[in-house]
């Protein structure tokens, strides 16, 4: 025991340098994410806040996408975000106008499994600079801090904060966002 | 090799006669006509990382075919290799091509100029090939959409007075990959139709979520498109299915009534040894790959569409192309 506790002590000192480094900044990118075994769809699905996102996905048949093989990242507008539309909200998701609908919702689609962790790592990479990932429209969305929180804004000059850290299904990630991705 | 040239170039002409011929058979099943199918989707029966070794037998296919070298070892070495010295991966420096989708033979020489989504038609040593950009550039539908003609009023789009509040916006806030900078376009019951000058319906091209909606026929003018059997197996789709405009397309075959949407594609280019497109600053590594395919001081690791791209940290240039089949 008396050769233990000197071994101990050792040890905490060792630790010591690694407890007096600042604790990372309690910004979008640092939150933990939800994880979870179910597909995309069915995550998006079971969420109050993307009532209209999942509605939007159904009708268009998009959720087909999102619960099959490939892996996808959705920056998921909230419920929030569909409302803030207005009368613009109630055309959107009218049923003659599902192929603009679909349209829109493509610009919120990255492929791969993106994580906060993953988009504040690559702008702190780039010089704290604003970083660009693909989506599957035909455009980019480029990801920027904004004080502790992540912003994100479309090719059209559209722009949503991020809330949250998201959730990880098994076939990507859902990540919500405050507004809708395109100028109408 | 020029065994191997002689083959591919064939089965690219072979690809392209298909294209080339309106209904001509199911198209997509690239991987029943395809003498490459089994090589190419090597670790479809494997699960977890064995799949990942075809995935790096993948990197070297071409490779592999040219030097004779079977898949099974191959896909050993891949294994051995632990994604560093990757020898296939080497070896596709080398050639500077890559497994790509877009044509059965299931590889596509590499062109040079890093166009995102534009694989182009190539006029290589292998012959002509077809790619993403050759689907999407398909031509306008000639004629009336079919919810127009049901009308029965001579093919006349809605008048002013009908317009709904989104048929103001033009073909590139659509974002359709073949058509840019193009004015004249109206939307239309789930379709982008072009109108003359006069109002008159030119042709139109079917939007996804309209009229490529599940339960809509597939246009008939539109042949079936014969994809790589490697984005057959990735994502699950069977033998049936058609590509455009960045989608897959489920189609039942009898009817060829859209089933779902089986698929979202950026078909964005990659060339090895080329630095990697515009939009891939994050790592963004399938959850199930990242303990394997992590970012280092050595490599690393970007997806899309189905692959996993190796680049250089130093020179951003893109090293390899690994297959993920699940």
């Amino acid at each position: 025991m008396m050769r233990i506790i000197p071994l101990l002590a050792a040890a905490a000192l060792l630790a010591l340098p690694a407890c007096s480094k600042p604790a990372p900044s309690a910004g979008a990118d640092t939150a933990a994410m939800t994880k979870s075994s179910k597909s995309l769809s069915d995550v998006i699905g079971a969420d109050a806040q993307f009532k209209t996102l999942a509605a939007s996905l159904t009708s268009t048949g998009l959720d087909g996408v999102f619960s099959g093989k490939g892996d996808y990242t959705v920056l998921a507008p909230t419920e929030t975000a569909f409302a803030a539309l207005g009368d613009q909200a109630a055309g959107l998701t009218a049923p003659e106008q599902q192929a603009m609908l679909a349209a829109v919702l493509r610009g919120h689609v990255i492929p791969g499994m993106l994580t906060t962790a993953d988009i504040g790592k690559a702008i702190d990479a780039n010089g704290g600079k604003p970083i660009t990932m693909r989506t599957m429209g035909t455009g980019t969305v480029s990801f920027a801090r904004n004080g502790s929180d992540l912003a994100v804004t479309a090719d059209d000059g559209s722009s949503a904060k991020l809330s949250g850290a998201g959730m990880a299904a098994s076939n990507g990630a859902v990540l919500p966002i405050d507004a809708v991705l395109k100028k109408f | 090799m020029r065994k191997l040239l002689s083959t591919i170039a064939l089965a690219a002409l072979a690809t392209a006669a298909v294209h080339a011929d309106p209904g001509g058979g199911k198209g997509q099943g690239g991987g029943k006509e395809n003498g490459d199918a089994k090589e190419q989707g090597g670790g479809r029966d494997k699960g977890g990382y064995e799949q990942a070794k075809g995935q790096d037998k993948r990197e070297g296919e071409g490779q592999s075919k040219s030097d004779s070298r079977g898949q099974s070892k191959s896909a050993d070495r891949a294994a051995d290799r632990g994604g560093n010295k990757q020898s296939g991966q080497d070896r596709s420096d080398d050639r500077r091509d890559i497994a790509a989708p877009g044509n059965k033979q299931g590889r596509f020489e590499q062109r040079g100029d890093n166009d995102q989504g534009s694989f182009g038609r190539d006029q290589g040593d292998d012959g002509p090939r077809l790619s993403w950009r050759d689907y999407d550039r398909r031509g306008l539908i000639s004629g009336c959409p079919p919810g127009l003609a049901k009308k029965n009023n001579g093919c006349m789009p809605p008048g002013q007075a009908k317009k709904n509040g989104y048929d103001r916006y033009d073909a590139n806030w659509w974002g359709l990959r073949g058509l840019n900078n193009l004015s004249g376009y109206r939307y239309i019951d789930g379709n982008l139709v072009r109108l003359t000058p006069g109002g008159a319906v030119m042709g139109y091209y079917p939007l996804l979520g309209g009229a490529l909606a599940a339960g809509n026929r597939w246009p008939s003018a539109w042949q079936p498109t014969p994809l790589s059997p490697y984005y057959s197996n990735y994502y699950g789709l069977g033998d049936d299915y058609r590509y455009f405009d960045g989608a897959i397309y489920r189609v039942d075959p009898s009817t060829s009534a859209i089933q779902s949407v089986a698929a979202l594609l950026t078909g964005d280019t990659f060339n090895i040894g080329q630095r990697m497109p515009t939009g891939y600053s994050a790592y963004n590594v399938p959850y199930q790959y990242r303990d394997r395919y992590a970012d280092g001081p050595d490599a690393n690791y970007r997806y899309n569409d189905g692959y996993v791209y190796k680049t250089d940290p130093t020179t951003q240039l893109i090293v390899a192309a690994i297959e993920l089949l699940s």
